[in-house]
């Protein structure tokens, strides 16, 4: 089987997987809805009756949180999830005997499990724009839609290299779920889940802008909404590349390490 | 008596469990305290942007989301690590061990496993909410404290019904461990005013009831309580409670073991 038609394949499954457990994807959708829905009704009672608040429009604000909903499939990853049991009951085995990296297996496994409820999201936000008329900031520039399609390749990238490292902490430790919840809040704060970075302390941007996390979900949807200069964008594409790089280098190396020591539930 | 003693034994294997895991214990200890500083961020936050939201100023928040922890770490430390495995227990047969004891079923799910940990951060909360009520101007009466403490109690039962109602659903649905999750998104909605809803906040007092798992009672504590909102309560807990319960034997009946 050529590597495509490989991929294809742990595409193709991971579609059927979904289609059969459609009330599995239906709870994941719904919680991600409820979860990303009420961070800007909290945040528009804080507008009052204010129309911007540090230069976001109400239309920006919702505009923002339609983009975090779908950058939530789109580039962010929950391998760790997946892999945290597989290891933890052994059943990772049979993985490391396949003729398939388990690094390439989930990356394509989670990507097929995305399509589902992309394409479902798809339709809602259409038609909650264009029947219910709600507000949505559509970019202006050429360039926007490509390098907004480039940084959610990169922030997928890194997104699924950390929680891959992330995942590994299973290999060594017995109860990896602290670690994951950890990381989950590190990580909601820093990709801007709760609401656009702006209206977090000034000390918390800056910080913010040397870590990964803003580049899976906050910069994409900062291009999209036209919200950064061309000088910000080109800085703000060489330090997620520069992540992206170190991600994979540390995943390279945590994943050759961490199979060495695997023996297995019951060897 | 016989339940009760059965309770305290399950606390101690708990207990035994746990202090093998001694590391564990402190893991979760110090990730509850990283929790509540988030919570609190997050507020925080909010309030750098306005002095009130909705009529609510940062203090009353913060008693909100206190009185709402409270009630979720109990939850966490007392039922939640029975329940949330129901799901994978129905999926896999294992529930059948709880139709052959003599023991209610849904009684053993409910009291069968206890996380210590979480009780030090409910005790963490406790102290909390002592802080932020001395450093406040709010005077809290000897009745206006005891109905705010029976109202937690609702607010309880309100959670466990809800939690109770979403792991039924697995004995319709195969494979939906990812229901606990759901179960956190729905209840995290209850530690913001529900007043910002705005027409949606109908639907927090009604059908899904989660105005009632901190909102409420600290209207009470502030001293904004109202007599119909304190019957309102009790109404719902009631409701809650005998829905998800009867939900459950509903489903219950459909059970067939994994592979039978």
């Amino acid at each position: 089987m050529s590597s495509r038609s490989l991929n294809w394949s742990l595409l193709k499954t991971s579609v059927k997987i979904d289609m059969h457990y459609r009330f599995r994807v239906l709870i994941w959708m719904a919680m991600s809805a409820i979860w990303v829905m009420v961070y800007p009704v909290v945040w528009l009672a804080v507008y009052g009756d204010r129309t911007e608040l540090s230069g976001f429009s109400r239309s920006d604000l919702l505009t923002y949180f339609i983009g975090i909903l779908v950058m939530e499939y789109l580039a962010q990853s929950y391998v760790d999830e997946d892999m945290h049991e597989e290891i933890r009951e052994g059943k990772i085995s049979a993985l490391l005997l396949k003729p398939v990296h388990f690094v390439r297996y989930f990356f394509f496994v989670h990507i097929g499990y995305k399509l589902l409820p992309l394409g479902v999201y798809a339709v809602l936000i259409t038609l909650g724009v264009s029947v219910l008329d709600i507000p949505f900031s559509l970019p202006t520039q050429w360039y926007t839609l490509p390098v907004f399609a480039c940084t959610v390749v990169i922030g997928h990238l890194i997104a699924y290299n950390l929680k891959m490292i992330l995942a590994c902490a299973a290999f060594w430790i017995e109860e990896a779920e602290p670690l994951r919840v950890l990381y989950w809040i590190v990580c909601n704060l820093f990709m801007g889940w709760m609401g656009p970075l702006v209206f977090f302390p000034l000390w918390f941007q800056q910080l913010s802008t040397h870590l990964p996390w803003q580049y899976t979900a906050y910069f994409p949807i900062m291009i999209f909404l036209e919200n950064v200069t061309v000088g910000a964008m080109t800085y703000g594409i060489a330090v997620s590349v520069v992540w992206l790089g170190i991600a994979v280098a540390v995943r390279h190396v945590v994943v050759r390490y961490s199979i060495r020591r695997y023996n297995a539930v019951g060897s | 008596m016989r339940i009760l003693t059965l309770w305290l034994h399950y606390i101690r294997t708990s207990l035994i469990r746990h202090m093998e895991f001694r590391a564990q214990f402190f893991v979760n200890v110090a990730l509850g305290f990283v929790w509540l500083g988030f919570m609190f961020f997050t507020a925080h936050l909010f309030f750098l942007h306005t002095n009130e939201i909705h009529g609510w100023t940062e203090i009353e928040v913060d008693i909100l989301i206190t009185s709402w922890a409270i009630v979720g770490s109990c939850v966490q430390a007392f039922f939640w690590a029975g329940l949330s495995e129901m799901t994978a227990q129905i999926t896999n047969g294992r529930f059948d061990f709880y139709f052959v004891r003599p023991v209610h079923a849904l009684w053993q799910i409910i009291f069968s496993r206890f996380q210590p940990a979480q009780v030090v951060e409910m005790c963490a909360y406790g102290i909390l909410l002592v802080l932020f009520l001395a450093h406040s101007a709010i005077d809290v009466t000897f009745i206006g404290l005891t109905i705010y403490i029976a109202l937690l109690f609702c607010a309880l039962l309100i959670r466990l019904s809800i939690l109770l109602m979403l792991e039924t659903l697995s004995f319709w649905f195969v494979n939906i461990e990812n229901v606990k999750y759901l179960y956190y998104s729905i209840v995290d909605v209850g530690r913001y005013p529900t007043v910002i809803f705005r027409s949606a906040e109908v639907l927090f007092l009604t059908v899904i009831p989660i105005a009632y798992l901190g909102n409420v009672q600290t209207l009470f504590l502030v001293g904004e309580e109202s007599w119909q909102l304190l019957i309102a309560t009790l109404l719902v807990t009631v409701i809650s409670v005998s829905v998800a319960t009867g939900f459950f034997h509903w489903g219950a009946r459909r059970y067939s073991s994994a592979s039978s």
